[in-house]
């Protein structure tokens, strides 16, 4: 049951970094990022 | 009570705790580093950042929380950490990048860069409210770990939980908890996992023991489902995503390590180790609380107390040693860096932005320091009386729901103070009404079955939305306007 409940749990955050991902380079694909002077 | 566990817990904590505190010191005082206490210098690596970034939302919630929450509704308590994840998403992604360049100390100095003064001040001191409201969570949660592992009465534990958080933050701040947090992650796997697997070898048919025990009977076979039952997916889960999403990427305490990071970069790639981390830790809590449940003698104690007190019967010395150990470096984590938020938003937002604009780092450290100090012993004091974990941390995290969209649109669309005033104002007072009148019967509804976060999240966005049709004001800080105006000046020019 454990490794049913990790997979499955691995499968979830899984999908929801690549959505994050996804939508995040979709974005950046029309407007380049700006991080701006980055390091101090 | 076991003394010698107790002791080797103690020898731990002093050593990693005060050690590295006293060698920062000795290091930091040869160099000077400016605004080292509350944001590094702004030079964190990624070695310290994802620790940090981890374990300032993993403490308290994610271990007794969980353990009460999947007792109670089963697998499907596992969404309060997918919910993490997706607050990481947010804030590696988004509004940890956007805070960094900005390169301010507090949230309520960025909201103040958008909406001026009043408005940066008003969400300064909601959110010092909110993170204090943590805080006592957190520091009720060191003290149940204690209180169920030795065996001493609550309020002594949370006394000596509370000093021992002092002494974490207190000594260097936020380098201090960036490097105790390194070895305390590794502590903190090691020791859930141990834990886990010790729990597993005591029963009859390892896990599948537990399984088979939910699935016997019809009315708890849901227990074993992630997704649960559909009414609780809404009432719990999808609650838990929008009030820790929207409160998590805004909130002081989770924004202080991005803050501090060397670079924007740094914080995005952090995304890929801190979501999985944090995330998975969820599964061993649920499972052990799953656990507990099914067996009848630890059942019968109820949720706060079956799982706790089925690992310190069941775990030999050395595993009860490093999971006592390792929970509360994750408590005191949380507890460290949500007392180091409240005294850096009352160093910075109120002592230098409102008293003494020419204040010395030097005085706003020392201010930051005994804020912390105060704030600590306020919580200890609170923390005795606290019932449900996750439904108080949800209700404290739907206060901060509107500042996100606050952020959002001052970033990108329009800016006016008197929008920004007014969404706050509506959206606290329906916060609150929907809490403590009946107007969740006005919409057929109860405050239980629609939770704080779904009404603070529409009412703040409609508001925002809406005010910003409405009313005049200047365009969003990095929004095309704005740089299109920035562009046409310097031409001008």
């Amino acid at each position: 049951m454990f490794w049913m409940l990790f997979l499955k749990a691995l499968g979830v955050i899984a999908v929801i970094v690549l959505i994050g991902e996804g939508v995040f380079w979709a974005y950046h694909a029309k407007h380049p990022i700006d991080d701006g002077d980055d390091e101090d | 009570m076991r003394t010698d566990v107790i002791i080797m817990v103690l020898i731990y904590e002093v050593l990693v705790v005060i050690g590295i505190g006293v060698l920062l010191i000795i290091r930091d005082r040869k160099k000077n580093t400016g605004d080292s206490f509350a944001v590094a210098g702004r030079s964190m690596g990624f070695g310290l950042l994802v620790p940090t970034m981890t374990l300032t939302a993993l403490g308290n919630p994610h271990i007794v929380g969980l353990f009460e929450m999947s007792y109670g509704m089963g697998a499907v308590a596992l969404w309060f950490a997918f919910a993490n994840t997706v607050h990481f998403v947010i804030l590696c992604l988004c509004t940890g990048p956007w805070l960094r360049k900005m390169k301010v100390a507090t949230v309520g100095e960025a909201l103040d860069n958008l909406y001026g003064k009043k408005v940066g001040l008003g969400i300064s001191c909601a959110m010092s409210g909110v993170t204090f409201g943590v805080l006592t969570v957190e520091c009720q949660g060191v003290g149940i770990i204690i209180n169920a592992l030795t065996g001493w009465d609550l309020s002594i534990a949370i006394v000596v939980g509370g000093v021992f958080g002092m002494l974490y933050v207190l000594l260097a701040g936020m380098k201090q908890v960036g490097s105790v947090n390194m070895i305390n992650l590794v502590i903190l796997y090691i020791g859930i996992v141990a834990a886990t697997i010790c729990i597993a070898m005591t029963l009859g048919g390892g896990f599948d023991s537990v399984r088979a025990y939910y699935e016997s009977d019809v009315t708890t076979r849901f227990m074993t489902n992630v997704f649960g039952t559909p009414s609780l997916w809404f009432s719990f889960a999808l609650a838990n995503i929008i009030s820790v999403a929207f409160y998590g990427p805004i909130s002081q305490a989770n924004t202080q390590a991005p803050m501090s990071a060397k670079n924007t970069k740094m914080i995005r790639r952090a995304l890929w180790i801190v979501a999985p981390i944090n995330g998975l830790f969820g599964v061993f809590s649920v499972m052990l609380g799953l656990t507990a449940r099914s067996i009848p003698e630890y059942a019968e104690l109820g949720a706060t107390s079956a799982a706790i007190t089925m690992l310190v019967d069941r775990l030999p010395n050395w595993v009860c040693a490093l999971l006592l150990a390792s929970c509360m470096a994750a408590c005191l984590s949380s507890f460290a860096m949500t007392s180091l938020g409240c005294g850096t938003m009352f160093g910075y937002d109120i002592f230098k932005g409102l008293y003494k604009p020419d204040a010395t780092d030097k005085q706003v450290t020392l201010v930051i320091r005994i804020v912390v100090v105060v704030v600590c012993v306020a919580a200890i004091s609170i923390a005795v009386g606290i019932s449900s974990i996750i439904g108080a941390m949800n209700w404290v995290f739907a206060w901060i729901v509107p500042v996100f969209w606050l952020f959002l649109f001052g970033l990108f669309w329009k800016r006016s103070s008197k929008v920004a005033g007014w969404t706050l104002g509506i959206t606290w007072i329906v916060n609150c009404l929907w809490s403590l009148t009946g107007l969740p019967a006005l919409f057929g509804t109860t405050a239980d079955a629609v939770p704080n976060g779904y009404v603070t999240l529409v009412v703040g966005l409609v508001c925002c939305i809406i005010g910003n049709l409405i009313v005049k004001g200047q365009p969003g800080l990095w929004s095309k306007r704005a740089k299109a105006l920035q562009r046409q000046s310097i031409s001008n020019a």
